[in-house]
């Protein structure tokens, strides 16, 4: 078992199988630098939750074709998935912190298909990004591509 | 006041600028353009070469290439998913410049296409139908008036991140670079280039993990001429 500790000072035990899909934390248990408790400054507790749900879910990944889990595996990703940008973005974060491959290519997958045939006004919205750009350049973005802002699949609403 | 704060600390998110890189080369050419859009910050990284090379290596890698097919005389242009087997067709379009109308593809290239007016030699065109960009290109000088490119082919030069255009006459060959917007000629030596140089109509090339092939048949034999792009070689 090896032990992390969240920023908020929380202690989750987890079993090294599980664990070594972080290749950050992989390196140190070669290292020998995780006899004790791993302090992790820049995940909290609910992250940290979310990301040993899903280590412990993908411990076997490997055997998962053999067994025809597969699908099992799948759905549970894409329920894995369902949560706020803000969540998502901290799981993406510490993903990048804790350097664990696949749960960053599935994260990152999510956000850019959320993000994928939203226009303009939606996607500021949900990123909460405020427009600086100058009349000029704005004419300039439009000018370059303008069937880039039109077409029946450009969705506005903002969920 | 000077205005030069970076459009990222806007973000409500505390969301780095790399893992921002890494969820946009995942979004689909179209709705990147206009995403151009939102802020300057996100302007700024999809106008970026390294962003269009890494968003085309993970197009590849998410399996989102289009079939093309081009219906003759009627110059349109058909996409299709391929992701489906029941083969959607996406979008219909027409090739813009007038002087194209018509146009032949004669190779392509991670989504690049080399097209060429079927009634005259010495006019080309480069164009990537997923952002409607294109580059005319006029053909390289030739000793003979009437000496006509033999072969062509398009492919992609991974040393120098460019992509280039190959043209073959009947006594030398020549390059184009898309980068520098210039051909260089080079001397061909090669027999097999001879016999391919002796076929009347403009053989198409296969563009193939930065070579081209043209395959060509004499009477009793078939031979398949390459071009090396990472040694600039005709075989």
């Amino acid at each position: 078992m090896v032990k992390l500790k969240s920023n908020d000072d929380k202690e989750f035990e987890v079993e090294e199988a599980a664990v070594i899909q972080s290749e950050m934390i992989k390196n140190m248990i070669e290292d020998g630098c995780a006899t004790s408790v791993i302090p992790l400054p820049n995940i909290d507790s609910k992250t940290l939750i979310k990301v040993i749900e899903y280590l412990n879910k993908h411990i076997n990944m490997g055997k998962a074709a053999e067994t025809g889990e597969e699908d099992d595996l799948k759905e549970f990703d894409e329920q894995f998935v369902n949560m706020g940008w803000e969540e998502l973005f901290d799981v993406i974060m510490a993903a990048n912190y804790l350097n664990i491959h696949e749960l960053m290519e599935l994260c990152c997958q999510s956000a850019a298909d959320r993000l994928k045939n939203k226009s303009v006004r939606a996607v500021r919205e949900m990123l909460k990004i405020t427009n600086d750009l100058t009349e000029e350049e704005e004419q300039e973005i439009i000018n370059d591509a303008p069937w880039a802002f039109e077409g029946p699949e450009i969705d506005d609403t903002v969920n | 006041m000077v205005k030069k704060k970076l459009a990222f600390d806007d973000i409500a998110y505390n969301l780095s600028s790399d893992i921002l890189f890494l969820i946009l080369t995942r979004v689909p050419v179209k709705s990147l353009l206009r995403f151009k859009y939102v802020c300057k910050a996100w302007n700024v990284m999809i106008s970026d070469n390294e962003f269009r090379r890494t968003h085309r290596d993970q197009s590849k890698v998410l399996a989102r290439e289009k079939l093309l097919l081009n219906k003759h005389y009627t110059n349109e242009f058909e996409f299709r998913d391929l992701k489906t087997s029941q083969l959607v067709t996406i979008t219909m379009g027409v090739f813009p410049p007038e002087k194209f109308r018509k146009a032949i593809v004669l190779c392509s290239c991670d989504g690049l296409l080399l097209l060429k007016n079927p009634r005259a030699y010495k006019r080309y065109v480069l164009w990537n139908p997923s952002t409607e960009q294109y580059q005319t290109l006029a053909c390289p000088y030739s000793k003979d008036k009437h000496d006509v490119p033999n072969g062509c082919g398009l492919y992609y030069d991974s040393s120098a991140d460019d992509y280039k255009v190959i043209f073959i006459y009947k006594q030398n060959y020549s390059i184009y670079s898309l980068n520098n917007n210039s051909w260089t000629e080079k001397a061909t030596s090669l027999r097999g280039v001879v016999t391919l140089a002796k076929k009347i109509s403009l053989s198409r090339g296969i563009s193939i993990g930065g070579c081209v092939f043209w395959p060509y048949y004499v009477v009793r034999n078939s031979i398949i001429v390459y071009f090396d792009g990472k040694s600039d070689e005709l075989k």
